[in-house]
C-alpha cells in the first residue's frame, strides 16, 4: 500500500521534519490534501464491493492508524494557527472515520446476508436428511395409517354381523383413536425437524442434543443391525448453539456412519461419544464407525461442497454441518478411527459455562 | 418353527382351526389391528413381531398363509421368505410393503411371493388374497398328500415290478419288455398284473400320470 510510504520520507513536509526542520506552511496543506485524496479513494474503494472491503479491512485499519499519526505528527511540527492546514486534517481524519465505518458497515451487510444464505443452508439440509430418511418416515406414517383403516374395516365388520358385536366394534374404534394420536406424535416431530430455526442460540445439554437424535435414527441403527454403544460425559456439558441447527449436524453424522455401515459383512459398531475437555473448555462430540472408512484424499475433500462418496449423494451434507458448526464457532474434523478401520467425525464447541470452573 | 398335529393351541380358540392366517409384523398396531380384522371375518389368525418370534413358534398342520411385512427389524421379510425355502416350509407368502416400488415388488415376485399389498389396503383385497392363498396352501397340502401316498405304494413294489413299471410307462409291449428284462412273456403279464393292482390303477394312461406326479421318467 501507498499509505507505507508516507511518513517521514514522503513528501518535503515529512522530509524537513524527519531532518528536525520546521515544514514549510505550503508542504503542511500538501501533506492534508494528500491525506484527505488517500481516505476518499479508500472509501471508493471500500464501497466498490463489499467482499473486497471484508478482505481489506485489516489492511485498511492499519493504513488508517498510519495516515492518522502522519497527519497528527505534521499538526504538531506546521504551524499550529495555520487554519488550512488544520481544517484539512481534520477533514482528512474525519474521511478516514467514514471510510472506517462504511466498511464496517459493508462488513456487517455481508455477514448478515451469509447468515441467511447459511440459515436457507441449514434448513436445505434438513430437508435433504428428510428426503434420506424418508422411507423410514413413510414406513413411521403409513403404520398407523394402515392400522386405523384395519380397524376402521374391522368395526363395520363387527356391527355387520347378523348378532352385531358392539363391544368388539366398540374396541376397534378405541384402537383407531389411540394410533391416530399416535401418529399425530409422529407429524408433530417431523414438524419440528422442518421448521426453520429462530436463530436464537439456547444452552443446550449435549447429551440431551444426542438422545432427540438417537430417537430420530433408532429405528434406523435398529433396522441395520447396528450396534450403538455411548460413552457419554458424566459432567454439565453445556453449548451456546440452535438446537435443531445442532441436532441437524449429529443427525447428519450419524445418518452417514449408518449409511456406510450397510456396505460391510462384519458386525456393525457405531459409538457416540461426548466429552468436555478442560483445558480448552470446549465440548467435543464424536462419532465413530467400523465401515469402509476414507482415503487421505478422500479426507482432504469430505467437507467441500457437493464432493460426496456416495452413489446417490448431493455432497451438501458435511458442508452444510461445517459451515453450522464454523458458524457456532466451533470446528469440525475427520479421521481414520484409530485402529484403521472406519470413520471418525469430531465435533468441537466452545462450553457455554467458559468461565465456569468445568 | 414347529409344525405340530392339529390339536389346540393358544391364539386361535380351543378348537383347532380350518385354516390360519400368520401376520409378521413388527408395528403392534398394525399387528393388532389385523388380528381384529380378520376375526371379524372369523379367521383364525396368529401374531408375530419378527421372524425370530415366528420360527420359535409352533404352527398347527393346517393350510395357512402369511403375512409379511418387507421391513422388519432383525432379519428381513426377504431373508425369512427365504429361509422357509430353504427349510422346506412352503407357505404362502403375500409381502407388505409401506412403499412398495417396481424393482421390489420384482423381487418378491421371482422369489415365490403370492402376492404383494401396498399399505394402505382395502380389507376387502386383503381377505380376497389371503382366501386365495390359503386355496392355494390347501391344494398344494392335497397333492403333498397325494404323491406320498402314490410314492408308499411305489415303494411297496419289487425291484422286477418297479422294473416292469418303467418300462410300462416308456410305452413298450410286455414282448419288448420281455426282450429287454431276458424273461418270458407270460412273467412280464404277471409282474405287469401285480404292479398294476399294487399301485392301484386301470390303465396304463393313469400309471403315466402317477409317474409323471413322481418324476419317474428317467428311470430305465
Amino acid at each position: 500500500m501507498f499509505v507505507a510510504t508516507l511518513p517521514p520520507a514522503a513528501g518535503t513536509c515529512g522530509s524537513r521534519w524527519f531532518c528536525r526542520k520546521r515544514p514549510l506552511r505550503s508542504d503542511s496543506v500538501a501533506a492534508g490534501v494528500i491525506g484527505s485524496i488517500a481516505a476518499f479513494a479508500w472509501s471508493r474503494e471500500s464501497l466498490g464491493s463489499s467482499r473486497l472491503a471484508r478482505h481489506l479491512a485489516p489492511a485498511m485499519r492499519t493504513g488508517s492508524v498510519l495516515l492518522a499519526l502522519t497527519l497528527i505528527s505534521l499538526a504538531f511540527v506546521t504551524d499550529p494557527i495555520n487554519p488550512i492546514g488544520t481544517l484539512l486534517m481534520l477533514g482528512a481524519l474525519t474521511a478516514l472515520a467514514i471510510n472506517d465505518l462504511r466498511s464496517r458497515l459493508a462488513i456487517h451487510a455481508q455477514r448478515l446476508l451469509l447468515d441467511d444464505v447459511h440459515a436457507e443452508l441449514a434448513h436445505a439440509s434438513r430437508i435433504l436428511t428428510l428426503g434420506e430418511l424418508a422411507a423410514s418416515i413413510a414406513h413411521e406414517v403409513n403404520q398407523p395409517l394402515c392400522a386405523i383403516a384395519a380397524n376402521g374395516q374391522a368395526c363395520l365388520r363387527w356391527f355387520d354381523r347378523d348378532v352385531p358385536d358392539v363391544a368388539a366394534a366398540r374396541q376397534s374404534v378405541e384402537r383407531m383413536i389411540d394410533t391416530a394420536n399416535r401418529a399425530a406424535d409422529v407429524v408433530s416431530g417431523l414438524n419440528a425437524l422442518a421448521r426453520k430455526s429462530t436463530r436464537s442460540p439456547d444452552r443446550l445439554e449435549i447429551n440431551d442434543v444426542l438422545h432427540s437424535v438417537l430417537a430420530l435414527a433408532g429405528s434406523e441403527i435398529d433396522a441395520q443391525e447396528i450396534t450403538l454403544s455411548l460413552d457419554l460425559e458424566a459432567g454439565p456439558a453445556t453449548v451456546l448453539a440452535g438446537r435443531v441447527e445442532l441436532e441437524q449436524v449429529i443427525l447428519n453424522l450419524v445418518m452417514n456412519a449408518v449409511q456406510a455401515l450397510a456396505h460391510i459383512d462384519r458386525p456393525r459398531r457405531l459409538t457416540i461419544v461426548s466429552r468436555t475437555v478442560r483445558t480448552d473448555r470446549q465440548v467435543i462430540v464424536e462419532v465413530r464407525d467400523n465401515g469402509p472408512g476414507f482415503t487421505a484424499s478422500q479426507a482432504d475433500r469430505l467437507f467441500e461442497p457437493f464432493y460426496t462418496t456416495k452413489a446417490q449423494g448431493l455432497g451438501m451434507g458435511l458442508a452444510i454441518c461445517r459451515s453450522i458448526i464454523a458458524g457456532l464457532g466451533g470446528r469440525i474434523d475427520a479421521h481414520e478411527n484409530e485402529d484403521g478401520n472406519g470413520a471418525r467425525l469430531s465435533v468441537r464447541l466452545d462450553h457455554a459455562d467458559t468461565g465456569a470452573v468445568i | 418353527m414347529i409344525v405340530s398335529a392339529p390339536t389346540a393351541a393358544s391364539g386361535y380358540g380351543v378348537e383347532a382351526p380350518k385354516s390360519l392366517a400368520i401376520v409378521v409384523d413388527d408395528d403392534r398396531d398394525l399387528r393388532e389391528a389385523l388380528g381384529n380384522l380378520f376375526r371379524s371375518v372369523g379367521q383364525a389368525n396368529l401374531l408375530f413381531s419378527s421372524a425370530g418370534d415366528f420360527l420359535d413358534g409352533t404352527l398347527p398342520n393346517v393350510p395357512c398363509c402369511m403375512l409379511l411385512d418387507i421391513r422388519l427389524p432383525g432379519r428381513s421379510g426377504f431373508e425369512l421368505q427365504a429361509h422357509l425355502e430353504r427349510i422346506g416350509a412352503p407357505i404362502p407368502i403375500i409381502f407388505m410393503t409401506g412403499h412398495g416400488d417396481i424393482a421390489m415388488t420384482v423381487r418378491a415376485m421371482k422369489a415365490g411371493a403370492v402376492d404383494f399389498l401396498t399399505k394402505p389396503f382395502r380389507d376387502q383385497d386383503l381377505l380376497d388374497v389371503v382366501a386365495e392363498a390359503i386355496d392355494r396352501d390347501r391344494r398344494r397340502r392335497a397333492a403333498d398328500e397325494a404323491l406320498g401316498t402314490v410314492r408308499r405304494l411305489y415303494e411297496a413294489l419289487t425291484p422286477r415290478e418297479k422294473e416292469v413299471m418303467a418300462y410300462v410307462v416308456r410305452g413298450l409291449l410286455n414282448k419288448q419288455i420281455a426282450g429287454e428284462m431276458g424273461l418270458q412273456e407270460i412273467t412280464v403279464k404277471i409282474h405287469r398284473g401285480h404292479m398294476m393292482r399294487k399301485m392301484s390303477v386301470r390303465s396304463v394312461a393313469d400309471l403315466v400320470r402317477i409317474a409323471e406326479s413322481m418324476r419317474l421318467y428317467k428311470i430305465t
